[in-house]
Protein backbone atom coordinates (compact mmCIF):
# COMPACT_ATOMS: atom_id res chain seq x y z
CA UNK A 1 0.00 0.00 0.00
CA UNK A 2 1.37 3.38 -0.94
CA UNK A 3 0.35 6.69 0.60
CA UNK A 4 -1.24 8.76 -2.15
CA UNK A 5 -3.19 11.27 -0.02
CA UNK A 6 -3.30 12.31 3.60
CA UNK A 7 -6.34 13.67 5.39
CA UNK A 8 -6.57 15.24 8.83
CA UNK A 9 -9.26 12.81 9.93
CA UNK A 10 -6.88 9.89 9.41
CA UNK A 11 -4.48 10.99 12.09
CA UNK A 12 -6.90 12.61 14.51
CA UNK A 13 -9.37 9.72 14.85
CA UNK A 14 -7.48 6.42 14.87
CA UNK A 15 -4.01 6.87 13.45
CA UNK A 16 -1.76 4.01 12.34
CA UNK A 17 1.74 4.30 13.75
CA UNK A 18 4.93 3.34 11.93
CA UNK A 19 8.48 3.15 13.12
CA UNK A 20 9.67 3.65 9.53
CA UNK A 21 9.27 6.81 7.53
CA UNK A 22 8.23 4.59 4.60
CA UNK A 23 4.87 4.22 6.40
CA UNK A 24 3.72 1.20 4.42
CA UNK A 25 5.31 2.20 1.14
CA UNK A 26 7.63 -0.22 -0.63
CA UNK A 27 11.31 0.49 -0.33
CA UNK A 28 12.42 2.48 -3.35
CA UNK A 29 15.94 2.24 -4.75
CA UNK A 30 16.56 4.82 -7.48
CA UNK A 31 19.58 2.88 -8.73
CA UNK A 32 23.06 4.10 -9.48
CA UNK A 33 22.36 5.93 -12.75
CA UNK A 34 20.61 9.18 -11.93
CA UNK A 35 19.34 11.96 -14.24
CA UNK A 36 20.83 15.33 -13.33
CA UNK A 37 19.58 17.69 -16.02
CA UNK A 38 18.12 17.78 -19.51
CA UNK A 39 18.09 20.57 -22.06
CA UNK A 40 17.50 21.23 -25.75
CA UNK A 41 19.08 23.54 -28.28
CA UNK A 42 17.40 26.88 -28.95
CA UNK A 43 18.40 27.36 -32.56
CA UNK A 44 20.12 30.61 -31.62
CA UNK A 45 22.98 29.54 -29.34
CA UNK A 46 26.21 27.87 -30.35
CA UNK A 47 26.81 26.50 -26.86
CA UNK A 48 25.04 24.20 -24.44
CA UNK A 49 26.20 24.40 -20.83
CA UNK A 50 25.39 22.24 -17.86
CA UNK A 51 26.35 24.25 -14.78
CA UNK A 52 26.04 23.72 -11.05
CA UNK A 53 26.79 20.03 -11.44
CA UNK A 54 26.62 18.48 -7.96
CA UNK A 55 29.67 16.64 -6.68
CA UNK A 56 27.63 13.80 -5.23
CA UNK A 57 28.34 11.24 -7.94
CA UNK A 58 31.40 9.24 -8.90
CA UNK A 59 31.15 9.55 -12.69
CA UNK A 60 29.13 11.52 -15.22
CA UNK A 61 27.62 10.44 -18.52
CA UNK A 62 26.39 12.95 -21.09
CA UNK A 63 24.19 11.60 -23.88
CA UNK A 64 22.89 13.71 -26.72
CA UNK A 65 21.56 13.94 -30.23
CA UNK A 66 22.82 16.99 -32.12
CA UNK A 67 22.34 19.06 -35.23
CA UNK A 68 23.62 22.46 -36.36
CA UNK A 69 21.61 25.27 -37.90
CA UNK A 70 24.31 26.08 -40.43
CA UNK A 71 23.82 25.04 -44.05
CA UNK A 72 27.32 25.81 -45.24
CA UNK A 73 28.61 22.24 -44.99
CA UNK A 74 27.34 18.73 -44.38
CA UNK A 75 28.85 18.18 -40.93
CA UNK A 76 30.69 20.10 -38.25
CA UNK A 77 32.55 19.36 -35.01
CA UNK A 78 31.69 20.11 -31.43
CA UNK A 79 34.11 21.13 -28.72
CA UNK A 80 34.09 20.25 -25.02
CA UNK A 81 35.32 22.47 -22.18
CA UNK A 82 35.00 22.28 -18.42
CA UNK A 83 34.46 24.97 -15.76
CA UNK A 84 34.69 27.68 -18.46
CA UNK A 85 38.40 26.97 -18.85
CA UNK A 86 39.89 27.55 -22.29
CA UNK A 87 43.31 25.99 -21.86
CA UNK A 88 45.17 22.78 -21.09
CA UNK A 89 43.24 20.26 -23.15
CA UNK A 90 44.44 17.36 -25.30
CA UNK A 91 42.59 14.80 -27.34
CA UNK A 92 42.90 11.71 -29.54
CA UNK A 93 40.49 10.47 -32.17
CA UNK A 94 40.05 7.07 -33.83
CA UNK A 95 37.45 7.21 -36.55
CA UNK A 96 36.03 5.48 -39.59
CA UNK A 97 34.38 7.27 -42.49
CA UNK A 98 33.12 4.21 -44.31
CA UNK A 99 36.26 3.83 -46.39
CA UNK A 100 39.25 4.52 -44.18
CA UNK A 101 40.12 4.18 -40.51
CA UNK A 102 42.17 7.10 -39.30
CA UNK A 103 43.59 8.64 -36.15
CA UNK A 104 44.37 12.19 -35.16
CA UNK A 105 44.94 14.27 -32.07
CA UNK A 106 45.81 17.59 -30.53
CA UNK A 107 47.75 18.89 -27.55
CA UNK A 108 47.96 22.08 -25.49
CA UNK A 109 44.59 22.97 -26.93
CA UNK A 110 41.77 25.30 -25.92
CA UNK A 111 39.20 22.50 -25.99
CA UNK A 112 38.59 18.84 -26.76
CA UNK A 113 37.55 18.59 -30.40
CA UNK A 114 35.29 15.85 -31.70
CA UNK A 115 35.37 14.34 -35.15
CA UNK A 116 33.14 16.11 -37.69
CA UNK A 117 29.96 14.24 -36.92
CA UNK A 118 27.23 16.83 -36.29
CA UNK A 119 24.93 17.09 -39.33
CA UNK A 120 23.99 20.54 -40.48
CA UNK A 121 20.61 21.80 -41.64
CA UNK A 122 21.55 21.20 -45.24
CA UNK A 123 18.30 20.29 -47.03
CA UNK A 124 19.58 16.84 -47.93
CA UNK A 125 20.10 16.01 -44.27
CA UNK A 126 16.62 16.64 -42.90
CA UNK A 127 15.93 14.87 -39.60
CA UNK A 128 19.42 13.39 -39.44
CA UNK A 129 21.14 13.71 -36.09
CA UNK A 130 24.50 12.87 -34.60
CA UNK A 131 24.62 10.79 -31.44
CA UNK A 132 27.16 11.00 -28.65
CA UNK A 133 27.99 9.42 -25.33
CA UNK A 134 30.59 11.19 -23.20
CA UNK A 135 31.85 9.53 -20.01
CA UNK A 136 33.71 11.59 -17.42
CA UNK A 137 35.16 9.46 -14.68
CA UNK A 138 36.07 10.68 -11.19
CA UNK A 139 35.00 14.21 -12.12
CA UNK A 140 35.22 15.51 -8.55
CA UNK A 141 38.85 14.56 -7.95
CA UNK A 142 41.07 17.41 -6.80
CA UNK A 143 44.26 15.39 -7.26
CA UNK A 144 43.91 13.93 -10.76
CA UNK A 145 43.63 15.33 -14.25
CA UNK A 146 40.31 14.63 -15.94
CA UNK A 147 40.16 12.06 -18.72
CA UNK A 148 37.04 11.53 -20.78
CA UNK A 149 35.86 9.03 -23.34
CA UNK A 150 33.57 9.88 -26.22
CA UNK A 151 31.75 7.48 -28.55
CA UNK A 152 29.83 9.25 -31.26
CA UNK A 153 28.91 9.39 -34.89
CA UNK A 154 26.39 10.07 -37.61
CA UNK A 155 25.41 8.33 -40.81
CA UNK A 156 24.06 10.44 -43.67
CA UNK A 157 22.86 7.64 -45.98
CA UNK A 158 24.32 9.05 -49.15
CA UNK A 159 27.18 8.54 -51.58
CA UNK A 160 28.58 12.06 -51.56
CA UNK A 161 31.43 12.55 -49.10
CA UNK A 162 31.05 12.87 -46.15
CA UNK A 163 28.80 9.85 -45.91
CA UNK A 164 29.13 9.10 -42.22
CA UNK A 165 31.61 8.90 -39.40
CA UNK A 166 31.85 6.73 -36.33
CA UNK A 167 34.47 7.80 -33.80
CA UNK A 168 36.06 6.96 -30.50
CA UNK A 169 37.67 9.95 -28.79
CA UNK A 170 39.62 10.44 -25.61
CA UNK A 171 40.10 13.82 -24.02
CA UNK A 172 42.32 15.21 -21.31
CA UNK A 173 41.93 18.34 -19.20
CA UNK A 174 45.22 18.89 -17.40
CA UNK A 175 44.55 22.14 -15.57
CA UNK A 176 45.28 22.20 -11.85
CA UNK A 177 42.89 19.46 -10.73
CA UNK A 178 39.54 20.70 -9.49
CA UNK A 179 36.08 19.19 -9.46
CA UNK A 180 34.18 19.66 -12.69
CA UNK A 181 31.08 21.73 -12.01
CA UNK A 182 30.17 22.76 -15.54
CA UNK A 183 30.39 21.25 -19.02
CA UNK A 184 30.08 23.28 -22.21
CA UNK A 185 29.51 21.89 -25.70
CA UNK A 186 30.28 24.39 -28.47
CA UNK A 187 29.62 23.90 -32.14
CA UNK A 188 32.37 24.78 -34.57
CA UNK A 189 29.80 26.19 -36.98
CA UNK A 190 26.19 27.23 -36.47
CA UNK A 191 23.87 26.90 -33.50
CA UNK A 192 22.37 23.83 -31.86
CA UNK A 193 18.95 23.20 -33.40
CA UNK A 194 15.83 22.85 -31.29
CA UNK A 195 15.84 19.15 -32.17
CA UNK A 196 19.17 18.75 -30.34
CA UNK A 197 18.59 17.16 -26.95
CA UNK A 198 21.18 16.85 -24.18
CA UNK A 199 20.88 14.71 -21.06
CA UNK A 200 23.36 14.60 -18.18
CA UNK A 201 23.43 11.67 -15.77
CA UNK A 202 25.33 10.97 -12.57
CA UNK A 203 26.65 7.51 -11.76
CA UNK A 204 26.97 6.73 -8.09
CA UNK A 205 29.90 5.00 -6.45
CA UNK A 206 29.91 3.12 -3.20
CA UNK B 1 15.19 11.02 -7.17
CA UNK B 2 13.83 9.10 -10.17
CA UNK B 3 15.19 5.80 -11.35
CA UNK B 4 16.56 6.14 -14.84
CA UNK B 5 18.37 3.04 -16.09
CA UNK B 6 15.66 0.43 -15.90
CA UNK B 7 15.38 -3.06 -17.33
CA UNK B 8 12.35 -3.26 -19.61
CA UNK B 9 12.55 -6.92 -20.58
CA UNK B 10 14.96 -9.83 -20.88
CA UNK B 11 14.75 -12.71 -23.32
CA UNK B 12 16.72 -15.90 -22.84
CA UNK B 13 16.23 -18.38 -25.64
CA UNK B 14 15.12 -21.82 -24.48
CA UNK B 15 15.08 -23.03 -28.08
CA UNK B 16 16.89 -21.78 -31.16
CA UNK B 17 15.13 -18.85 -32.79
CA UNK B 18 15.53 -16.77 -35.90
CA UNK B 19 14.84 -13.56 -34.02
CA UNK B 20 14.73 -11.89 -30.64
CA UNK B 21 12.06 -9.24 -30.43
CA UNK B 22 11.02 -6.63 -27.90
CA UNK B 23 7.61 -5.15 -28.63
CA UNK B 24 5.15 -2.73 -27.02
CA UNK B 25 8.08 -0.65 -25.82
CA UNK B 26 6.69 2.24 -23.77
CA UNK B 27 7.55 5.76 -24.88
CA UNK B 28 8.41 6.80 -21.34
CA UNK B 29 12.19 6.75 -21.71
CA UNK B 30 14.68 8.93 -23.57
CA UNK B 31 17.04 6.28 -24.92
CA UNK B 32 17.05 2.51 -25.20
CA UNK B 33 20.01 0.22 -24.61
CA UNK B 34 19.94 -3.35 -25.89
CA UNK B 35 22.62 -5.70 -24.57
CA UNK B 36 22.88 -9.15 -26.09
CA UNK B 37 25.27 -12.07 -26.03
CA UNK B 38 24.44 -14.64 -28.64
CA UNK B 39 25.78 -17.63 -30.53
CA UNK B 40 24.62 -18.94 -33.89
CA UNK B 41 23.45 -22.40 -34.88
CA UNK B 42 25.35 -22.51 -38.18
CA UNK B 43 27.69 -19.56 -37.71
CA UNK B 44 29.56 -17.26 -40.05
CA UNK B 45 26.92 -14.58 -40.45
CA UNK B 46 25.98 -11.46 -38.49
CA UNK B 47 22.97 -10.35 -36.55
CA UNK B 48 20.92 -7.53 -38.03
CA UNK B 49 18.77 -4.91 -36.35
CA UNK B 50 15.35 -3.68 -37.37
CA UNK B 51 13.35 -0.97 -35.66
CA UNK B 52 9.54 -1.04 -35.66
CA UNK B 53 10.48 -3.21 -37.76
CA UNK B 54 10.78 -1.30 -41.00
CA UNK B 55 11.90 -3.58 -43.82
CA UNK B 56 12.19 -0.95 -46.52
CA UNK B 57 15.59 0.26 -47.62
CA UNK B 58 15.91 2.89 -44.95
CA UNK B 59 18.99 1.72 -43.07
CA UNK B 60 22.59 2.75 -43.47
CA UNK B 61 25.62 2.21 -41.30
CA UNK B 62 29.23 3.25 -40.95
CA UNK B 63 31.64 0.89 -39.22
CA UNK B 64 35.05 1.06 -37.58
CA UNK B 65 36.52 -2.42 -37.17
CA UNK B 66 39.62 -3.70 -35.44
CA UNK B 67 40.64 -7.07 -36.84
CA UNK B 68 43.50 -7.82 -34.49
CA UNK B 69 45.98 -6.77 -37.17
CA UNK B 70 44.58 -3.55 -38.58
CA UNK B 71 41.83 -0.96 -38.31
CA UNK B 72 39.43 -0.67 -41.22
CA UNK B 73 36.24 1.17 -42.02
CA UNK B 74 33.39 0.24 -44.30
CA UNK B 75 29.73 0.99 -44.71
CA UNK B 76 26.43 0.10 -46.26
CA UNK B 77 23.51 2.18 -47.50
CA UNK B 78 19.89 1.63 -48.49
CA UNK B 79 19.58 -1.64 -46.61
CA UNK B 80 16.48 -3.24 -45.11
CA UNK B 81 18.26 -3.66 -41.77
CA UNK B 82 21.38 -2.52 -39.98
CA UNK B 83 24.03 -5.22 -40.13
CA UNK B 84 25.79 -5.64 -36.80
CA UNK B 85 29.13 -6.58 -38.25
CA UNK B 86 31.58 -7.27 -35.43
CA UNK B 87 34.65 -8.13 -37.52
CA UNK B 88 35.89 -8.31 -41.10
CA UNK B 89 33.91 -11.17 -42.58
CA UNK B 90 34.22 -13.92 -39.98
CA UNK B 91 30.83 -13.71 -38.37
CA UNK B 92 29.19 -15.15 -35.31
CA UNK B 93 30.50 -18.31 -33.74
CA UNK B 94 28.54 -21.43 -32.87
CA UNK B 95 30.22 -21.66 -29.48
CA UNK B 96 31.74 -18.32 -28.45
CA UNK B 97 29.21 -15.58 -27.74
CA UNK B 98 29.25 -12.35 -29.67
CA UNK B 99 28.69 -9.29 -27.50
CA UNK B 100 26.42 -6.52 -28.75
CA UNK B 101 25.42 -3.25 -27.12
CA UNK B 102 23.10 -1.04 -29.12
CA UNK B 103 22.13 2.44 -27.94
CA UNK B 104 19.00 3.81 -29.62
CA UNK B 105 18.81 7.56 -29.03
CA UNK B 106 15.57 9.55 -28.71
CA UNK B 107 13.63 6.50 -29.86
CA UNK B 108 10.28 8.17 -29.19
CA UNK B 109 11.21 11.42 -30.94
CA UNK B 110 10.25 12.70 -34.36
CA UNK B 111 13.68 12.75 -35.99
CA UNK B 112 15.30 9.88 -37.87
CA UNK B 113 16.68 7.30 -35.48
CA UNK B 114 20.42 7.02 -35.04
CA UNK B 115 22.04 4.22 -33.07
CA UNK B 116 25.50 3.46 -31.75
CA UNK B 117 26.58 -0.17 -31.56
CA UNK B 118 29.56 -1.67 -29.73
CA UNK B 119 30.44 -5.18 -30.85
CA UNK B 120 32.87 -7.76 -29.57
CA UNK B 121 33.61 -11.08 -31.25
CA UNK B 122 36.86 -12.48 -29.94
CA UNK B 123 37.39 -16.01 -31.21
CA UNK B 124 40.80 -16.73 -29.68
CA UNK B 125 42.92 -16.08 -32.73
CA UNK B 126 40.36 -14.49 -35.01
CA UNK B 127 37.29 -12.31 -34.76
CA UNK B 128 37.35 -8.62 -34.02
CA UNK B 129 35.76 -5.63 -32.41
CA UNK B 130 33.71 -2.89 -34.00
CA UNK B 131 31.89 0.35 -33.42
CA UNK B 132 28.96 1.22 -35.68
CA UNK B 133 26.83 4.27 -36.20
CA UNK B 134 23.57 3.34 -37.84
CA UNK B 135 20.75 5.38 -39.32
CA UNK B 136 17.14 4.26 -39.64
CA UNK B 137 15.16 6.78 -41.64
CA UNK B 138 12.04 6.46 -39.59
CA UNK B 139 10.60 9.45 -37.76
CA UNK B 140 7.92 7.48 -35.90
CA UNK B 141 8.33 6.46 -32.28
CA UNK B 142 10.02 3.09 -31.98
CA UNK B 143 7.85 0.47 -30.27
CA UNK B 144 9.54 -2.70 -31.58
CA UNK B 145 13.21 -3.65 -31.58
CA UNK B 146 14.10 -6.85 -33.41
CA UNK B 147 17.37 -8.74 -33.72
CA UNK B 148 17.51 -11.29 -36.53
CA UNK B 149 20.15 -13.57 -37.99
CA UNK B 150 19.51 -14.13 -41.70
CA UNK B 151 19.74 -17.74 -42.85
CA UNK B 152 20.56 -18.94 -39.36
CA UNK B 153 19.16 -19.05 -35.85
CA UNK B 154 20.31 -17.77 -32.49
CA UNK B 155 21.25 -20.73 -30.35
CA UNK B 156 19.61 -21.72 -27.09
CA UNK B 157 21.00 -19.67 -24.23
CA UNK B 158 21.41 -16.50 -26.25
CA UNK B 159 20.28 -13.67 -24.01
CA UNK B 160 19.18 -10.10 -24.62
CA UNK B 161 18.05 -7.40 -22.22
CA UNK B 162 16.43 -4.11 -23.16
CA UNK B 163 16.93 -1.15 -20.85
CA UNK B 164 15.32 2.27 -20.81
CA UNK B 165 17.18 5.43 -19.86
CA UNK B 166 15.07 8.35 -18.71
CA UNK B 167 16.38 11.90 -18.59
CA UNK B 168 15.64 14.54 -15.96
Amino acid sequence: MAVVSFKRSLYTSNPDKYISFLAGNDYYDPGAFVPIANTAGTGSATTITFSGIPSTYKNLQLRFIGKSTTTSAAVTTFRVTFNSSSSNYAWHRLSGDGATASASGGADAAQIISSAIVPTSNAALASMMSVSIIDIDDYTSTSKNKTVRMFNGSDLNRTTTPVGVVALNSGLWFDTPVAINSITLTLQSGNWTTSSIFSLYGIKGT
Amino acid sequence: MPSTYEPIATTTLSTAASQIEFSSIPATYTDLVLICTATATTGGSYAILRLNPATTSTYSGTRLIGTGASAISNRETAQNALELRSDDGIGMSTSIPTFMQIDVFSYAGSTNKTVLASMGNDLNGSGGTSRIVGLCQNTAAITVVRLLIPGDTFKTGSIATLYGIKNA
